[in-house]
């Protein structure tokens, strides 16, 4: 059953990303400043690119299809399917997001730099509403990911984090 | 123009298409000020006019509409759907303005609806298909050239489209799909299986456009037009689209667009464009290299496609015979027939892999069955069936209007099974064929039966083959059946069915035929045999395709079955003498005897669905009362799940799945309790709150809840707290659930909670989600807190005692 639901979730995931890198042009132990005009306040972040000088965003999504079908499951009171659908949702986004991190670390490591951990809005003290901005400094967009009143991400399976680039010590 | 004059035109020269618009205007800042790209039509027309203009001075010849989006449901987004006619004439009627001086053609634009059809996606094909049909009208109204259905990735939605422009537009359609490297659709569809829902709808050109670069797409194109024999059209991006730094940059450039094009021309390509990313320049690196030129030649191989989303099977190609498995079928067949009436697809979807992993090609659909409602469970096998494999369909029914469902819902090319010489039947099914494209079997028999010998079965095939020429069903998409009689009782007759295939294959080679093969055998012992050897009389006479078991054996040839199908056997005594020994099939050896009680108790521990309503009738009709039955086996198994969860031997899937059980389980008992005393747990009003959109775990406490007999009423997902309260007072519900995922609206719980504090109802509230803990839903003043479903049942039952 699994399986089928894979195989089915091949044909209606639709995975973007976008990324977007910038210089951290100001550093206070509050707030990191990046170009262009994007505030983050938030002191963990402070200290995860306090040796950067730059820093690398992203967010990928898995596109609306999936989850109009879970909708549609749920409807038919399918919940087995619609559960199990939503399970590969998730691990296909948090791959998704390795992948980009990945791909990141690996384009550092070309220009001679190393990658920090990857952080989310959401974590630590890093607000979830400061989800807001960090979206819309990144362009996502244009990936078609949408933020509710309430900071959540629209398709749900949408997952985003910033990363800083340093020099290798 | 007309659909003659386009492909003459064709034929003589090829017609350099325009470039991108979307990318194009973005670059230029013209969607900065608007939301919906299609909009400009009617707010800014001079600015796609501009674009439209340099599209032309770089030499296309075709300029395509800004109406790419201008469906209703698309426009709904930016509530311009009033608009849609509107939007959709100013487009084509400001392109002819620009194209006019160029002596250019104007075509309309027709994009993606935006949500997939069902099974896929949440509308139906019908909604697709007057979405669809509203554009085309609005479009065709103001005259353009031709249209271009373009960006397809699924194709039911291009089945829809075509359809649409079929009834609502004269001109020439032109259909592309866009496919990922690996030569597939997103949704999985392959450029033949494409081809062949363009062709059997009367495309006038298929094509490719978007998504991969000019050079992977030249494959595609290469591919396509080596299979067609219509135009085709290229229009690549100018490469892979990638996201940086807030801006979509295009890697590829003019020259290698216009190589790329000049080598899809050579392959006999004749439209050529551009998509997302190119522009004027490319446009006119391809108008020097190709304008005015004649077709190239093309090798085209000859083929009969039928096809599934995902795969085209070439009737041609395939040797020997094709294999139509058969097994999809109620008749005699008590419990399936149980099933189905019930709405259960289990059956269906098992026989489907099983056959194909027998060696079918095509599975036969036949869901005749007394008291059923044929077509719903018509479109819905088909949906379940197409889900599970991708083996291509024959619908089998005698219903127009059955058959016309599973039309609609095939994704690809199926066989209608059947027509026969009936004038009554001809004028009802081959209007179907014509209209869905599909490919048609005919029974050589008619209102007076079934013809003695081959040469009268011949002239019914002869009757079938010049109605269906009316309806521009061609020789190549019809399949003859010559009938398969019982050579029990009809040994004579063998011989003029295979004499009538072999009359067939000689008179009109491209007609293919099939035959029932089982049918041979009836009556007589070890009927593989006969079977098999039947099958390889017909192969040699020409047979080309056979329905049959496909968990047989089809690779005996035995002599005396033989002998008995040549009519040397008479009443088949030799071959009756040597195999009426030999052994039935054994036996299973009997176990331990398990009581229905026992059985019940495992159905629904294992979360058996298919099992259980036969179950619960079989314990109360051994005289078990339905409270006990449901208090003694139902909720005993649901608390040993429960159970099994807390220790982690069991997960959520199987809890659902018990749940799931065990509601089918209720579902027969509640009715009986009614008279008798009743069993329910109380009315609870669920929901996800204010601001939050998760929805799945609240579902999965509303499966597990209902399963432990509680009447759920689910308000669903980001519902405001007087609307909670409110329902939970008119429906004097004993319980609210609540439900919140994220830290920002867990606090909508407490709002809930004073509201219901302030209405004086006495309703209980619980609480649970991931970032809810016991200690927040003491502070909030809620009544209970729980961490899973398993749990909110518990406390559920626990509260309310």
């Amino acid at each position: 059953m699994i399986k089928d639901e894979i195989d089915l979730s091949r044909r209606i995931i639709s995975p973007k990303q976008v990324v977007a890198y910038s210089k951290i042009s100001r550093h206070e132990p509050v707030t990191v400043n990046l170009e262009p005009g994007l505030a983050i306040k938030s002191i963990r972040i402070s200290e995860l690119l306090s040796d950067c000088e730059s820093a690398c965003g992203f967010a990928v999504t898995l596109g609306y299809h999936l989850e109009e079908k879970i909708r549609v499951l749920l409807a038919q009171k399918n919940t087995v399917r619609a559960l199990v659908l939503d399970a590969i949702g998730s691990v296909v986004a948090e791959e998704l997001a390795e992948l980009t991190n990945a791909q990141v670390k690996e384009d550092a490591a070309r220009n001679g730099m190393v990658t920090t951990m990857r952080f989310s809005p959401g974590y630590g003290d890093w607000h979830l509403s400061g989800q807001k901005d960090f979206l819309a400094w990144l362009g996502a967009g244009q990936i078609g990911i949408k933020l509710t009143d309430n900071f959540q991400m629209l398709p749900e399976k949408s997952v985003s984090a910033i990363i800083g680039i340093k020099n290798k010590e | 123009m007309n659909k003659e004059q386009f492909r003459s035109l064709l034929s003589e020269k090829i017609l350099i298409l325009d470039g991108a618009m979307g990318t194009e205007l973005q670059k230029r800042g013209f969607l900065d000020d608007i939301g919906s790209p299609e909009e400009l039509n009617i707010k800014y027309p001079q600015r796609v006019a501009e674009i439209h203009r340099d599209y032309l001075e770089a030499g296309a010849e075709v300029v395509i509409a800004n109406t790419f989006g201008a469906n209703s449901r698309k426009l709904a987004d930016y509530n311009l759907q009033s608009k849609i006619v509107e939007i959709n004439q100013s487009g084509i009627k400001l392109a002819r303005e620009v194209a006019s001086k160029y002596n250019a053609f104007v075509a309309g634009d027709i994009g993606p609806v935006g949500s997939y059809i069902a099974p896929l996606g949440a509308i139906s094909f019908t909604q697709a298909y007057d979405c669809f049909a509203e554009q085309v009208k609005a479009l065709a109204a103001a005259k353009p050239d031709m249209l271009f259905i373009e960006t397809m990735a699924e194709i039911k939605e291009v089945r829809a489209a075509l359809l649409a422009c079929k009834d609502n537009f004269d001109g020439p359609v032109i259909v592309q799909m866009t496919f990922t490297a690996d030569g597939s659709t997103v949704t999985g569809t392959d450029v033949l299986s494409f081809l062949s829902i363009a062709e059997s709808l009367s495309a006038d050109a298929v094509g490719m456009n978007c998504s991969v670069g000019p050079k992977d797409l030249l494959e595609l194109g290469r591919l396509l037009s080596s299979n067609t024999s219509l135009p085709v059209s290229f229009k690549p991006n100018a490469g892979m689209p990638k996201l940086v730094n807030r801006q979509t940059v295009f890697p590829g450039t003019a020259g290698e667009f216009a190589d790329a094009s000049k080598a899809a021309y050579e392959s006999g390509i004749n439209l050529l464009g551009g998509c997302c990313g190119t522009t004027p320049e490319f446009i006119k690196a391809l108008s020097l290299e190709l304008k005015g030129k004649k077709p190239a030649a093309r090798k085209i191989n000859k083929h009969f496609y039928i096809s599934s989303r995902t795969r085209a099977l070439d009737l041609n190609a395939q040797k020997p015979v094709i294999k139509i498995g058969e097994r999809i079928n109620p008749t005699n067949r008590k419990k399936f027939q149980e099933e189905l009436l019930a709405g259960n697809f289990s059956t269906i979807r098992k026989e489907a892999q099983e056959q194909v992993k027998s060696g079918a090609h095509i599975l036969d659909i036949n869901l005749g069955l007394p008291g059923a409602d044929e077509t719903a469970l018509m479109e819905k096998a088909v949906e379940e069936i197409q889900e599970v494999v991708a083996a291509p369909l024959c619908l089998d029914s005698s219903s127009a209007k059955a058959l016309e469902a599973g039309l609609k819902a095939c994704a690809g090319r199926p066989i209608i099974n059947s027509v026969n010489g009936e004038q009554k039947k001809m004028d009802e099914i081959m209007p179907l064929a014509a209209r869905y494209g599909a490919a048609l079997i005919g029974l050589a028999i008619d209102d007076k039966g079934i013809p003695k010998n081959a040469a009268e079965r011949l002239i019914i095939a002869e009757r079938i083959i010049g109605e269906a020429k009316k309806y521009g069903i061609r020789e190549e998409d019809i399949i003859i059946d010559y009938l398969t009689l019982a050579a029990s009782a009809m040994a004579p007759q063998i011989k003029e069915t295979i004499e009538a295939i072999r009359l067939s294959k000689k008179k009109w080679p491209k007609v293919k035929t099939v035959l029932g093969v089982s049918n041979v055998s009836f009556g007589l012992p070890v009927r593989q045999v006969l079977n098999s050897t039947f099958l390889k009389l017909c192969e040699t006479a020409g047979l080309d395709m056979a329905i049959l078991n496909p968990h047989e054996d089809w690779k005996i040839s035995d002599e005396l079955a033989k002998n008995l199908l040549e009519g040397n056997d008479p009443n088949g005594a030799a071959y009756i003498a040597k195999y009426s020994g030999a052994p039935k099939k054994v036996p299973a050896p009997a176990g331990r005897e398990v009581s229905p009680q026992e059985k019940l108790y495992e159905a629904i521990v294992e979360g058996n669905r298919e099992e259980t309503p036969a179950l619960v009738k079989q314990v109360l009709s051994l005289g078990m009362p339905p409270l006990a039955a449901a208090n003694d086996i139902i909720l005993k198994g649901l608390n040993s799940v429960g159970e099994k969860f807390a220790k982690k031997e069991y997960f959520l899937p199987q809890v659902i799945l018990s749940a799931e059980a065990a509601q089918l389980a209720f579902g027969i008992i509640k009715p009986l309790l009614k008279s008798g005393g009743g069993f329910s747990s109380g009315k609870m009003v669920l929901a996800t709150v204010k601001g939050d959109v998760h929805d799945i775990g609240k579902n999965i406490v509303a499966a597990v809840l209902e399963s432990h007999g509680w009447e759920i009423i689910d308000l669903g997902k980001n519902v405001e707290a007087k609307e909670i309260v409110e329902k939970a007072r008119t429906e004097n519900a004993g319980l609210i659930g609540l439900s919140a995922l994220m830290t920002t609206t867990m606090l909508e719980m407490e709002e809930v909670v004073k509201a219901r504090n302030a209405s004086g109802i006495k309703t209980k509230v619980i609480v649970g989600g991931a970032p809810v803990t016991e200690k927040f839903a003491k502070e909030i003043g809620a009544d209970g807190y729980a961490k899973d479903a398993v749990e909110a049942a518990k406390l559920a039952k626990h509260i309310i005692k």
